[in-house]
């Protein structure tokens, strides 16, 4: 048996710290011996798509949304909390469950994560008023999807491929 | 980390490699590990990343496996064993195994 490899057409993954689906991107070898392994391009590209995705959906962030986020910014928690100005036994409560996160809190949450991650996730729409005057409503946050997309920059022309939500 | 290994060559090109895009393989058995040890894969980005190689073991057909010592993204170590698969000229890194620390 020869090395064989195929992209998937959808793939779904729990272990960037919330449940995604990835469009064509994925990609799936099979060696020599029958093993399988997937391969995702720019996971830590992916990753910031999730977090500042996930930041722009104004639906509560829950415990294993801000864990992602600061897991993505590859901070530790020490550092993230006094990034956003709570404790670290604060943050260490908000991280198990946010049921006692003010809304002024989760907006400072939001604003610094996608204000970090901007650059590493270009094509995720990201507007600090929207955040600013975002309504977050309850529970209840679809399965996004992501899909590799090519990006034009404005001052070098170059293409690049990145990540953004599917339509 | 200070990298006294011996294999610090090898060690910069996987660190950079990964810091620049470098997409990493996961087998079943690594990603059954993940999900019991509730390990992410920003921790295992951050390890391979920012962490030593510490052992190059040949396996048979000339397969290389290496025992990347590093920490997750909370600073706790985290040890990846990865083998490197030749497909042509494009290498894949297919992370195999946590290790108790």
């Amino acid at each position: 048996m020869t090395m064989k490899q195929e992209v998937l057409e959808q793939f779904e993954d729990d272990l960037f710290g919330i449940p995604v689906v990835l469009k064509h991107a994925a990609i799936k070898t099979t060696d020599e011996t029958g093993a399988t392994f997937i391969t995702i391009p720019d996971e830590s590209g992916l990753a910031a798509a999730i977090a500042m995705a996930r930041a722009m959906l104004p639906v509560k962030l829950q415990a294993e949304d801000i864990r992602m986020m600061r897991k993505t910014l590859r901070m530790k928690s020490k550092d993230f909390a006094e990034a956003i100005g709570c404790s670290p036994a604060r943050l260490s409560r908000i991280e198990k469950s946010t049921d006692g996160l003010g809304a002024y809190s989760e907006l400072n949450i939001r604003q610094f994560v996608c204000a970090r991650l901007s650059k590493t996730a270009p094509a995720i729409d990201y507007d600090p008023e929207m955040i600013a005057t975002m309504q977050i409503c309850g529970n209840g946050v679809p399965l996004m999807t992501f899909e590799r997309v090519r990006l034009k920059k404005a001052e070098s022309r170059a293409k690049t491929d990145t990540w953004d939500l599917a339509a | 980390m200070p990298n006294n290994s011996g294999f610090s060559t090898e060690t910069e090109l996987l660190n950079s490699a990964v810091e620049n895009g470098l997409g990493l393989a996961y087998d079943e058995h690594a990603l059954k590990q993940m999900r019991e040890r509730h390990i992410f894969r920003q921790d295992v980005l951050q390890a391979v990343a920012t962490g030593v190689i510490e052992g190059v073991e040949i396996a048979h057909g000339n397969e290389e496996r290496w025992r990347i010592s590093g920490t997750n993204v909370d600073g706790f170590p985290l040890t990846v064993v990865i083998r490197a698969i030749r497909i042509g000229d494009t290498v894949i890194y297919v992370v195999t195994t946590f290790e108790p620390n």
